[in-house]
């Protein structure tokens, strides 16, 4: 539940998955929607992945991807586009020491 | 769980349990061979329907759906046998009279769990057909269908909880349950009436940035 939790409190990811609602799309039509690079696209799609909120389906070069989300999925998924909670990196989480001593 | 492994085999014993209690309904009261039959050969009929008519060209998702329908008819066995169970019992007198209805109300709460689990995870059954190949909008109907199961199985639940009158909460269980088949299979004809094409992944043509007047020098 976790994992699905991470996917969905990302706006990138959700809109990824309101795109795959009205039908399945390959990674190449997700990523022209979006003005992210393509390495950026296809962590989103592996963090999908693996909460289970969808099903990729590799054909020769093309990945299609296909929403595979539970009924409880899918209210969360409403609930975080209602309310639209994010998972932040704030003052209330430390950051990795790696990005602080980059900051600092 | 071995048996929880094998579908199949959970379907068998759900088969075979519906024929004894069938066999053993017809000895209690021989005068109604057509209700002992129909117990006896619902799930095994509704079962080698689906096992026969279900399409599709993706052998992993069509071997996903076939476990996903053995699990629901073994359940369905379960639920249909002690139901039929309990009352021979009582009217054998093997058990006392007063567990009859409180049988009933769990029975019904059970199966509005069973049903509103079911609708949860049924937008997880993946199409087994090939994008462009299929005969109606799986995707849509599947999650149409899956927050209805879900409602109707909370809603069936909240009854047998709130309702105190077994009459009033059986017919009010009916009418649930016949406005969900009826919704089901209007949104499926409705699916199907729509053109295949709109459901396949858009094929987008690459614009041709290199512009030919003749051949290559």
């Amino acid at each position: 539940m976790n994992r699905v939790f991470k996917a969905l409190s990302d706006p990138t990811r959700r809109r990824v998955l309101q795109l795959l609602r009205e039908r399945p799309m390959t990674a190449g039509e997700l990523a022209d929607e979006f003005a992210l690079t393509k390495a950026t696209m296809s962590g989103h799609f592996n963090v999908l992945r693996e909460a289970g909120l969808v099903d990729a389906d590799r054909r020769r070069t093309t990945i299609t991807y296909r929403l595979q989300m539970s009924v409880l999925e899918d209210a969360l998924l409403g609930f975080a586009e209602s309310f639209g909670f994010e998972l932040r990196l704030g003052a209330h989480t430390p950051l990795p020491d790696r990005i602080a001593k980059r900051e600092a | 769980m071995i048996l929880l492994r094998t579908p199949k085999t959970l379907t068998w014993c759900a088969v075979l349990l519906l024929t004894g209690v069938a066999l053993w309904g017809w000895t209690v009261d021989p005068a109604r061979p057509g209700r002992w039959l129909f117990i006896a050969l619902f799930v095994p009929a509704l079962w080698g329907y689906v096992e026969f008519a279900q399409g599709g060209e993706r052998r992993r998702e069509r071997a996903a759906i076939m476990d996903w329908h053995r699990i629901v008819f073994a359940w369905t066995g379960l639920v249909m046998a002690s139901r039929v169970g309990v009352e021979l019992a009582v009217a054998t007198d093997w058990l006392d009279p007063v567990w009859g209805p409180i049988a009933q109300r769990a029975r019904w709460i059970i199966t509005g769990v069973s049903l509103a689990v079911w609708g949860n995870f049924l937008p997880k059954l993946l199409s087994p057909w090939l994008p462009g190949d299929e005969p109606f909008d799986w995707s849509r109907v599947h999650r149409f269908v899956g927050w209805l199961f879900s409602v109707a199985g909370v809603a069936v639940v909240g009854v047998w909880l709130v309702v105190p009158q077994p009459d009033q909460a059986r017919l009010l269980s009916r009418v649930i349950f016949g406005t969900v088949a009826v919704l089901t299979v209007g949104r499926k004809l409705m699916s199907l009436a729509s053109p295949p094409e709109r459901h396949a992944p858009q094929t987008r043509r690459r614009p041709n940035l290199i512009v030919s007047d003749g051949p290559t020098r």
